[in-house]
């Protein structure tokens, strides 16, 4: 009853005026503040005006248990893509500089900002920021673009390395990072799974202890290779999916 | 792809609910309104003159000898056709009969006067071009300049389309979906090349085995507990499918109109397109393209822009001319429809409704710049299936060109009836498929302008 009393004061400068009044037992005793006016002698006198109302003791119940620390359900918001500039520079940044192009080098997201959504401020005023049909075959596209340039850049490393030539150094491989192009699961396990961790981290910042994190991923690298005899075209597609995967487009 | 509609509803309502089971995103309602097998077969076209149209020089004219240019008659009726001052030579009220005329820059349309109607009188309640736009396409008053619920292109498309491949096809057209399916949602393009990109496979292609395997990947991925959370992952991941399905479907060649085909021959020559740009041409081939092609249910175009003409030299060299281009282009839009054939007799053009319309029209009077400003008071054009053609449906008042009220019933000015807002449009076009009052535009139909 206390509680419905209490709740009823905080409540009071919300009701409607038709609200009926509590029983004479509950209602509060003194003046109470009230954050609507309330005409007194036809002057318009409001809450801050009045008295305070006086402290009610209150008496503590019986012990009960309690937990002090609050329950570990963390609200989480709505994840939400990022927009066609954030997710150029996503991938600028993750491949190492390379970005999705043209034959000409124009850079294709530029060209189609508009379709994908960025605002022009006469038609359109607000950014598209869905994950639409739109988004996800351009994100598609240039995720094999990209992937295809890091994958040749990688490989071109690794020759550079095997030739040992001082004019022409190895730049640091990302794709390939921890294993040679011929890698498989099958002979070279910790390999693979140092540079799936180190894609996954690289990727999507993720830090994958556990081996659940890793496992379609492993089942990718194992039936890519073996469904197209070249190790090189799993680490292509570990590339694509990462980059399509909602991890990297979305925060 | 050319499926009976019917005929896939009825064997897939199960895998349809499935679908939406699955991904989450239908109620049990919009299942029940998408699977309506007793709907009309019925198609849209929207096709939007962006900046404000004049209504004067083409949808609602007046004749110049009643209403000249001379002060006293503009203090009178604040109504000034000016059409002495287009760049027209012998510009006049174009009169088809009693009750129909239109404005010097009609076109070829005039061609065309009984296969579409006029709404008149529509009081668009805002002289912003946001939100006049969003007031047309949803139905409802822009909350701001912000759409506050999702296009009738939307909801057509997703009472409708579920078997079409791409459902809503959008052209520089604004499309909103809040009430609808993401099938529904539309597949919004700037330009037609954005368009072919977005139909064909990359550039870099993979080893299709390699890919099935990426899209089993993806597959495991979205089934974790954190994606099964997050609507935006499950919406990715429809997407995602919807994408390959498109590029699967191999139609690009349907728009690629630069090609050295016949079929693309004729296309340009019956368009008048002489290149593959913003042109109304390639804007109304598009639309028939993906409509005749049973590749979308609703296609919503951006016919002509530039039409926000406040001074003398933009209102007088181009209002009229680009308006011309976009009731050129509609016209040879109904020629193209009636000339292919459906299927059971009838041609395209029976089960295609054409909605041309703009965000408001332009000032009766000109201002003293010798342009015109907003107006709330606008029209627009429907065609096409199930609508009755040749009629007037509405009216503006003779002093000012304001909204009369208008009888639903006739169509004709009736102190007793309503005024007319573009609601009433789109309201009229769901009551045809049998969409019930769930897009709340809280205005009745019009059995006026449909066919009995």
């Amino acid at each position: 009853m206390k509680h419905l009393t209490l709740l009823g004061i905080m409540t009071l400068g919300c009701a409607a005026p038709s609200a009926p009044e509590p029983p004479a037992s509950e209602a509060p005793t003194g003046k109470t503040p009230v954050a609507s006016p309330a005409q007194e002698s036809g002057r318009t006198v409001w809450g801050n005006e009045r008295e305070a109302p006086a402290p009610r003791p209150v008496e503590a119940g019986p012990a009960t248990p309690a937990e002090l620390r609050p329950p570990v359900n963390i609200a989480r918001r709505p994840r939400r893509r990022m927009n066609v500039d954030q997710l150029s520079d996503a991938m600028r940044r993750v491949s190492g500089g390379i970005g999705w192009t043209n034959a000409r080098g124009d850079d294709l997201f530029e060209s189609l900002a508009a379709t994908l959504g960025r605002p022009d401020y006469i038609q359109r005023t607000v950014e598209e920021l869905e994950p639409t049909v739109l988004f996800q075959k351009f994100l598609d596209d240039a995720a094999r673009d990209v992937c295809t340039r890091m994958l040749a850049a990688d490989m071109a490393s690794l020759q550079a390395e095997a030739a040992a030539d001082p004019e022409n150094p190895p730049t640091a491989r990302i794709l390939l990072r921890h294993v040679d192009a011929d890698d498989t699961i099958a002979d070279a396990p910790d390999a693979v799974d140092r540079n799936l961790r180190h894609l996954l981290a690289w990727f999507h910042g993720r830090d994958a202890r556990d081996a659940d994190s890793l496992a379609y991923l492993k089942v990718l690298v194992e039936s890519a290779a073996a469904l197209t005899d070249d190790p090189t075209q799993s680490w292509l597609g570990v590339c694509g999916v990462l980059f399509t995967h909602p991890d990297f487009y979305t925060y | 792809m050319t499926l009976n509609r019917r005929q896939l509803l009825k064997r897939g309502a199960l895998a349809v609910g499935a679908g939406m089971a699955t991904i989450g995103l239908g109620s049990i309602d919009q299942l029940a309104m998408a699977a309506n097998p007793d709907a009309p077969d019925r198609y849209y076209i929207f096709l939007y003159f962006s900046g404000g149209w004049d209504v004067l020089l083409g949808l609602d004219p007046r004749d110049p000898r009643e209403f000249p240019s001379t002060l006293d008659s503009i203090a009178r009726t604040r109504i000034q056709p000016a059409y002495e001052r287009v760049d027209l030579a012998d510009a006049d009220i174009i009169r088809i009969d009693e009750n129909r005329a239109f404005g010097p820059y009609i076109g070829d349309l005039q061609q065309h006067v009984d296969d579409f109607s006029v709404v008149r009188g529509i009081n668009m309640e805002t002289l912003g071009h946001a939100s006049g736009r969003r007031r047309f396409l949803t139905g409802k008053p822009a909350s701001g300049v912000l759409a506050r619920g999702s296009n009738g292109s939307t909801w057509l498309a997703g009472h409708l389309g579920r078997q079409e491949l791409i459902p809503q096809l959008s052209l520089r057209t604004e499309s909103y979906n809040k009430d609808m399916p993401n099938f529904a949602t539309a597949l919004r393009v700037n330009s037609v090349p954005d368009l072919l990109r977005a139909l064909r496979p990359a550039s870099s292609l993979l080893d299709p085995r390699l890919q099935a395997q990426m899209d089993v990947a993806l597959g495991r991925a979205s089934n974790c507990p954190p994606a099964q959370a997050s609507s935006v992952w499950q919406t990715s991941q429809f997407a995602h499918g919807q994408a390959r399905d498109v590029v699967d479907s191999d139609v690009g060649g349907l728009f690629d109109f630069a090609a050295n085909t016949p079929e693309m021959e004729a296309l340009r020559g019956h368009y008048g397109i002489n290149q593959v740009d913003n042109s109304p041409g390639v804007g109304a081939a598009l639309a028939a393209q993906a409509i005749t092609n049973r590749v979308s249910r609703a296609v919503s175009v951006t016919l002509v822009g530039g039409l926000d003409t406040h001074d003398n030299n933009s209102w007088r060299g181009l209002q009229g001319l680009r308006q011309r281009a976009g009731f050129n282009a509609i016209a040879r839009l109904i020629q193209d429809l009636k000339g292919r054939a459906y299927g059971d007799g009838s041609s395209w053009f029976d089960h295609t409704t054409i909605v041309a319309f703009s965000e408001f029209s332009r000032t009766p009077a000109l201002n003293p710049q010798g342009g015109r400003d907003h107006h709330f008071t606008n029209s627009c054009l429907i065609g096409g299936g199930g609508v009755r053609g040749g009629q007037v449906i509405g009216a503006t008042s003779n002093v000012q060109m304001e909204s009369m009220a208008t009888n639903l019933q006739t169509g004709l000015p009736d102190p007793g009836g309503v005024v007319l807002k573009p609601e009433h449009i789109l309201r009229t076009l769901y009551d045809e498929v049998g969409i019930d009052r769930t897009p709340d535009l809280r205005v009745q139909g019009m059995p006026a302008l449909m066919r009995a």
